[in-house]
């Protein structure tokens, strides 16, 4: 009798771990990156090669007391997926690991709200550890270190999916 | 008339009837070697009572529950009372207990769901900041439409930390950059 119980609870214990396991790496959303570089000096030497950051998003910049400064520039911008129980990293920019940010789904998402285990690292070093509740339209931004006269600004955006992608059929 | 065995042990352990005493004491006149186990038993028997002491005797049958209901009694005189009471229920006590209960159960679970589904931006934020000297401060920031986290103490980068020219986010590099994400991550 014992015999035939453990083997019950091994099969379907073997039957159920992988699949769990597969979930994990469903892609639930995604989440974009992006570095910016604000300054109120436009001849700041370096920065004339890097794009212009879009009107929108320097509108909604310059009514925060916090982040208004008179020009924005995109320094890199990263998008990467959200997997449901999976971490992952996006490196805003591509030339160096310098600036890193890590994120983790923390629970189920709604259609409405995710939140979202966010670490920051410069150089290396964790520099800031959160859990930040994102919705589609309500990024995080966290104004970083000064560089070149001004600051560094991270816009991370969250994307999700009604549907989540399978990791079967990635 | 020779007694069966069985007759024989209860004569020999002296437990026979007035009667059948009598009865087997006349067989067993002309049975020295039966006479001499009874006598061994005898002896054996009041050897033993000499050595192993009388038994005493528990003065109440019911000595030690008696004791413990005077202790509970008067360590408790309430916790009696509330059994009692318990007992004494009425029907209706008894019908809203497990339904209270079994409502208390789906308000649990429905709330559950509920906060499952529907979770809320949290008011507070935690935040971490291991490298000494840093500090994070955040806001809820309605004109921006997001959450400002603002990092303090960190050292400033030096002019070369990117290089303009290594850099991937030029404006031609960067429209390739978008178009490669978005055809690996479309739903």
């Amino acid at each position: 009798m014992n015999r035939y119980l453990i083997s019950f609870v091994c099969a379907i214990f073997c039957s159920i771990f992988p699949l769990h396991a597969e979930r994990g790496r469903d892609i639930i959303g995604t989440v974009t990156v992006t570095l910016i570089h604000a300054c109120n000096d436009a001849n700041v030497e370096g920065l004339a090669k890097f794009k212009v950051l879009d009107a929108a998003t320097q509108q909604r910049l310059v009514k925060d007391p916090h982040l208004k400064f008179a020009h924005y520039r995109t320094l890199g911008a990263d998008t990467k997926p959200l997997f449901r129980s999976f971490e992952n990293w996006a490196q805003p920019m591509s030339c160096t690991d310098d600036i890193l940010v890590r994120f983790e789904a923390q629970a189920r998402p709604s259609k409405e709200l995710t939140r979202l285990d966010l670490e920051f690292w410069l150089s290396h070093k964790k520099i800031l550890k959160t859990g930040a509740a994102l919705t589609e339209n309500s990024p995080v931004y966290v104004l970083g270190p000064e560089w070149r006269q001004g600051r560094m600004i991270l816009i991370i955006s969250h994307t999700p999916y009604q549907k989540p992608i399978p990791a079967a059929t990635q | 008339m020779n007694p069966d065995n069985q007759t024989l042990l209860l004569w020999l352990e002296d437990e026979l009837s007035e009667d059948d005493q009598l009865r087997v004491d006349e067989w067993a006149a002309d049975q020295p070697m039966w006479l001499a186990k009874r006598n061994d038993s005898r002896q054996w028997r009041s050897q033993m009572s000499r050595i192993m002491p009388h038994g005493e005797e528990v003065p109440y049958g019911d000595f030690f529950q008696s004791r413990l209901m005077r202790a509970i009694e008067s360590s408790a005189p309430t916790s009696l009372s509330s059994v009692v009471s318990a007992t004494d229920a009425s029907p209706w006590r008894k019908f809203w207990l497990p339904a209270s209960v079994a409502a208390a159960m789906v308000m649990g679970f429905i709330g559950g769901t509920q906060w499952q589904d529907k979770p809320q931006r949290a008011t507070t934020l935690v935040t971490y900041t291991p490298a000494a000297g840093v500090k994070a401060e955040f806001f809820e920031s309605s004109p921006a439409e997001g959450t400002v986290i603002v990092l303090n103490g960190i050292a400033a980068l030096p002019d070369g930390f990117v290089s303009a020219e290594t850099s991937s986010t030029t404006n031609a590099q960067q429209s390739d950059r978008d178009k490669e994400a978005a055809t690996i991550i479309a739903p």
